[in-house]
């Protein structure tokens, strides 16, 4: 009968306080804070909360740790964000919502930043005035200076807030444009005659 | 055509469905099997028309809009369609081809087109996430690297508490605010401001030291207000008081030096 019990496992020592640091923790520790606080080295301190992230994975924890731009943090589980986004305003408070133009101008700033409006609006094809106010009140971009060229126009950048809402950790970890573009589908000239009636009708 | 695509791009940024007449015209090539460069002016209008009004978001200014970009781009292609002009173009500036300029435009855009539907993948995958406290995204101010823009609107916001907090003992007054023609309040004279010196010198033998509040509290108006801040500056110019704040937006305290 009790070798049938499954072994009783915890966390080390160092684990567990690190779960109390990140619960305490009203915003991301950086993992060289914590080596600092607990005088160990920044990669025992990363290895220590992989372990925290799977022992809290393996024992079907309602919480995790994750890893965002600032530091680690404390979230709840994957598998019960739906239930968790229905409670009182958590989703409304804590999620923001953006519109395609929106996501697709901040992936404009994100690969050319510091970039003024007209060199946003020159790659979309579309004016972004009233998109790039909704960004900065978000403080999802940020206004990074001035351009020395004619009319002095404004820089603007992406915020720490933008790796953290996308969960990216620095802007270089995002794909290079050269490697969208080879993973876009490419449009070959087709010369295909279309039957506009049909096509538009349906 | 890249210029009427401008102008189709106006009301498209209010639409949801696409990100912008560059996200439209990838659209139609994917899906339709269209060559970017050869697109027809009437199946873009079509198309577009019937997005427009299945949505039901439609103004009158929008479908004017609207109706004025059809109307351009039929023109357009009438003039690319009149023989002799293309000769011209041949032999002078090829690179005018308004096909290949969308087509350059297309490629330019595509990589941040996938990028932002990757980031938008990125986002729903995030957004699975909560926390349990964000106290820094509750007082995260936007973030203006322009002066101290945003500090001056605390500082003004700040004064407005004050004055709401201490509106029964002395409100702001602002002087002539019924005739005010347009015509800013002359300026303060060196006699008042001296006058103000030795106004706030004697305050200072006797109590030490000062609160810049204390001063102001009798007499709130703007003038005043000027005038004590101008008297201020000039005594600590002279070295004879130190002027000190300790925290931002804090009161400021004035002591004798």
């Amino acid at each position: 009968m009790t070798s049938s019990l499954p072994r009783f496992e915890t966390l080390s020592s160092t684990a567990k306080i690190i779960e109390a640091i990140l619960f305490a923790a009203p915003s991301p520790v950086s993992v060289n804070e914590m080596a600092t606080l607990l005088s160990l080295s920044p990669s025992a301190v990363k290895s220590e909360l992989e372990d925290l992230r799977s022992y809290l994975l393996r024992h079907g924890h309602g919480i995790t740790v994750i890893e965002s731009a600032g530091g680690w943090r404390m979230a709840t589980a994957e598998d019960v964000s739906e239930i968790v986004g229905a409670f009182r305003e958590t989703a409304i408070a804590q999620k923001i919502r953006l519109s395609k133009a929106a996501v697709e101008t901040l992936a404009v700033i994100a690969y050319n930043q510091p970039v003024t409006r007209s060199e946003i609006e020159e790659l979309r094809g579309v004016r972004c005035e009233r998109v790039i106010e909704t960004l900065l009140s978000h403080a999802l971009i940020r206004i990074a200076g001035r351009r020395k060229a004619t009319g002095s126009p404004l820089l603007y950048r992406t915020t720490d807030r933008f790796l953290e809402t996308f969960g990216v950790l620095s802007i270089s970890e995002l794909p290079t444009l050269e490697e969208l573009d080879e993973l876009a589908p490419v449009d070959e000239p087709h010369f295909v005659p279309v039957d506009e009636e049909e096509r538009t009708n349906g | 055509m890249e210029e009427r695509l401008g102008e189709l791009a106006e009301f498209q940024a209010e639409i949801d469905g696409f990100s912008g007449p560059f996200d439209l015209l990838c659209w139609l090539v994917e899906s339709r099997e269209l060559e970017a460069a050869s697109i027809s002016v009437g199946q873009v209008v079509r198309i577009y028309g019937a997005y427009l009004a299945n949505t039901n978001k439609v103004s009158v200014s929008v479908v004017s809009e609207f109706l004025f970009m059809a109307a351009s781009l039929v023109l357009n292609k009438i003039r690319a369609l009149l023989p002799g002009r293309e000769s011209l173009y041949e032999s002078e500036e090829p690179e005018n081809d308004p096909g290949e300029d969308v087509l350059e435009k297309l490629s330019r855009y595509r990589p941040y087109r996938s990028a932002a539907r990757d980031l938008a993948i990125l986002k729903e995958e995030r957004d699975r996430f909560f926390f349990r406290s964000a106290p820094e995204e509750e007082d995260d101010e936007p973030s203006f690297d322009l002066g101290d823009l945003f500090a001056l609107c605390r500082l003004w916001w700040s004064l407005r508490d004050l004055k709401r907090r201490t509106k029964n003992a002395a409100p702001y007054i602002f002087e002539n605010e019924d005739d005010w023609s347009g015509v800013p309040s002359s300026l303060p004279e060196e006699e008042q401001i001296e006058r103000k010196i030795s106004e706030i010198l004697s305050e200072l033998n006797s109590d030490g030291s000062l609160r810049l509040s204390f001063l102001l509290r009798e007499n709130r108006a703007m003038a005043n207000f000027v005038v004590t801040l101008l008297a201020l500056l000039e005594m600590s110019r002279m070295g004879r008081i130190r002027i000190l704040q300790e925290e931002l937006f804090d009161d400021i305290v004035i002591t004798p030096l």
